[in-house]
């Protein structure tokens, strides 16, 4: 390791200050939620889960949390994906596969715009 | 390379104790074996050894971001299912949530009421970093005020921002740390020295220590700003033996300083050198004293210097030194970073900022705490600290260690800042806060302290070596139920004296705890020696244990288990306690499963 100027000192806190970020949980503004119910499970919820966290650490986007939870309670939609974002209303996607993921991520959390097209329908 | 879930397991002397060592192994173990259902699992996942989160009387705890679950008294046992029923499905595992029985909370602190009132500033990374990397340190504005302070502040700009914060030292006496740092930048340019106190001698305090152990990047960084202020190139902290787990994370810190050039020569090319060693202390709590504990660097016994000359002008081999607390040290670069002024909108007029506080005793959720100065008594002991347990009531509450006082009920409502605890016969201290309830003896609680003193006494000055003697001497007899009325008047005056004349604090304070539970229990000091009672029941002298016949079943079980063979009588017939006998250790009142036993 070599002695650290002062560029590359301010380089490193940038870049680690996205990686506490990305750990920390009070700065969070959205919420994806991944349900990891057994049918879920058996079509690729876990794929979906992988995919959105792949996606939020590759575009750096510290305010937004993606974990997973138990059952949701649709067996008929899993996987299925509860999306809370600060100043919208909740809303929980069925079917979701790693394709739709990455469009809920992009549209809905980024664009703030709900695609109604895949919600859950009761 | 980013994770998708990171476990936080404690990694502070208290929760490793309490075998966090191992569930952090079991966690990986599981880890491992949960490839097989999730290929990947394990560099997914980040396991952490963190540091102190403060909820000790819930240890080991284990904390799951970012999703914030918190899970308290977790077993190494309890590893598997959280691997396979957390980690992979998601379902969080409710018995190990605080207070599950009442339904849980799923973020994490928002429903422990240990945390509501706190503000974690100086605590603000323990428990959210690995205190063993610094990239993390550095995540968090690590050495970012160190930065700002050698490339746009002189240090006479230091020193003035740390004096306007209001920064009091930590340590226990509350000096105006900016006007210490002045004194010694204003000492002719040459060799000067920058010390951290690590040595946390009170019986019970372990502020400093969860600070070394879960943020020591903090204090490095503190000690460089006041090295810059002050004008000295070398630092040493001095850190008491007991502590081998700071003692090594403070030395990976140290070597990981040094790697990046953030210790040693022309620190990121600016031209300032510092560099900082640790020198160990042996086991004296004398040397927490400043000058004791520079005689002790100095490869010199431990024993206090007069002063004048105060150590800023002539300390560490005759040179400019600035001692400070590691707490004091710990607020600096949160200072510089955000302003003077945040730092004074905390806290109350007289005192600003936050303060650690060890909390143990009889308190249900003992623990670390920082709350604002300005925070009372009564929240910190009830709110924060959830009450008295079993059901017993408040008796004192006892702030600053052998050198502080004991403050009864009535003054709960007191915001807790320098000025105020020093008007009710205490002081701050360190923070050490132990909370006593009816079951504890005042004059028990007094004897404890002055037997500590006593032993510690460095011996040089008369009236804190025979003073701190002879009052230990009428306690001992108060609590055997041999002294005289006479004899609390005499305890009055050698308090006095020792207040008054001793060489250092350790002398001038150690009558603290007479005087002061003197002037609030004056009514049980006068039942000790006029009635030979002690209401507590701690006094063995004055307590006698003995059997009621009728709830007596005959087990045997205190017969069996007396060391002085005092109890007579035979299987399921009652039994008794031969007086002239019995040592009063009372195994049978605490053996006896029927209540049958009894102290007067």
């Amino acid at each position: 390791m070599s002695k650290l100027t002062l560029e590359e000192l301010r380089r490193m806190r940038d870049e680690h200050r996205v990686t506490v970020e990305l750990r920390d949980s009070d700065n969070k503004t959205a919420q994806i939620v991944v349900g990891m119910g057994t049918t879920g499970l058996a079509k690729g919820a876990k794929k979906v889960f992988n995919v959105l966290c792949d996606l939020v650490a590759e575009k750096q986007l510290v305010e937004v949390m993606v974990r997973q939870s138990g059952a949701m309670g649709h067996p008929d939609f899993e996987p299925t994906v509860e999306v809370v974002v600060e100043g919208m209303e909740p809303a929980l996607y069925g079917h979701v596969d790693e394709a739709l993921a990455t469009q809920i991520l992009e549209k809905h959390v980024l664009g703030r715009t709900v695609l109604t097209d895949h919600l859950v329908k009761n | 390379m980013a994770f998708k879930q990171y476990v936080l397991i404690c990694g502070g002397t208290a929760c490793n104790s309490g075998r966090a060592d191992e569930i952090a192994e079991e966690l990986k173990k599981e880890l491992v074996e949960a490839e097989l259902q999730v290929p990947g699992i394990s560099k997914d996942i980040q396991l952490i050894r963190t540091g102190c989160l403060g909820f000790c009387e819930k240890g080991p705890i284990v904390k799951v971001l970012p999703e914030n679950t918190f899970y308290v008294e977790v077993k190494p046992e309890d590893a598997k299912e959280i691997v396979n029923e957390h980690l992979v499905k998601g379902r969080v595992i409710d018995r190990l949530l605080y207070n599950h029985e009442q339904g849980k909370s799923l973020t994490g602190t928002v429903g422990i009421p240990f945390y509501q009132k706190q503000v974690r500033v100086v605590l603000r990374n323990c428990g959210f970093i690995d205190p063993e990397q610094i990239s993390d340190y550095i995540g968090r504005d690590g050495y970012a005020a160190i930065e700002k302070v050698l490339t746009s502040m002189k240090p006479e700009d230091v020193v003035d921002v740390i004096t306007k914060s209001g920064l009091r030292g930590r340590g226990g006496a509350g000096f105006p740390t900016g006007l210490k740092w002045k004194f010694a930048a204003s000492q002719p340019k040459g060799k000067k020295y920058m010390v951290c106190n690590a040595d946390e001698g009170d019986p019970g305090a372990y502020m400093n220590r969860s600070t070394l152990e879960g943020d020591p990047h903090a204090v490095l960084e503190g000690m460089m700003i006041a090295g810059y202020a002050i004008g000295a190139d070398q630092g040493y902290i001095y850190v008491r033996a007991e502590y081998p787990l700071a003692i090594q994370r403070l030395q990976v810190a140290i070597r990981q300083a040094r790697e990046l050039g953030l210790l040693g020569k022309d620190i990121l090319g600016t031209g300032f050198d510092f560099d900082i060693e640790l020198r160990l202390g042996a086991g004296a709590f004398v040397c927490g004293e400043e000058t004791a504990l520079l005689q002790s660097i100095e490869g010199e016994r431990g024993m206090p210097r007069p002063r004048p000359p105060f150590p800023a002008v002539k300390g560490l081999w005759q040179c400019p030194t600035v001692i400070n607390n590691v707490e004091t040290l710990a607020n600096i670069a949160n200072i510089i970073r955000n302003g003077w002024e945040w730092f004074a909108g905390i806290g109350t007029a007289d005192t600003h900022g936050t303060k650690v506080f060890a909390l143990t005793g009889k308190v249900c959720n003992s623990g670390l705490v920082e709350v604002p100065m300005g925070t009372t008594l009564r929240e910190i002991i009830y709110d924060i600290g959830g009450g008295i347990p079993d059901g017993h009531e408040l008796k004192a509450v006892q702030t600053g260690g052998p050198s502080g006082g004991m403050i009864p009920p009535d003054y709960l409502d007191t915001p807790i800042d320098y000025g105020s605890l020093a008007k009710l016969g205490s002081i701050m201290g360190s923070g050490g806060m132990i909370v006593m309830d009816d079951t504890d003896c005042i004059i028990d609680i007094a004897k404890f302290y002055l037997g500590f003193t006593v032993d510690e006494s460095c011996g040089k000055c008369m009236p804190c070596r025979i003073g701190g003697r002879k009052l230990l001497t009428y306690l001992n007899n108060i609590s055997e139920g041999k002294a005289k009325m006479g004899d609390l008047d005499s305890m009055k005056k050698i308090c006095d004296a020792m207040n008054r004349a001793s060489l250092c604090g350790l002398g001038q304070t150690a009558s603290n705890p007479v005087a002061s539970s003197m002037r609030y229990f004056m009514d049980e000091y006068v039942e000790h020696v006029k009635e030979k009672k002690c209401r507590a029941h701690k006094c063995r002298k004055l307590t006698s244990f003995s059997i009621i016949a009728d709830k007596c079943k005959g087990c045997t079980l205190c017969a069996k288990n007396c060391p002085a063979g005092a109890i007579i009588g035979t299987v399921r017939q009652p039994h008794s306690i031969d007086q002239d006998k019995c040592v009063k250790c009372g195994v049978c009142f605490t053996n006896c499963r029927f209540g049958a036993i009894v102290r007067s």
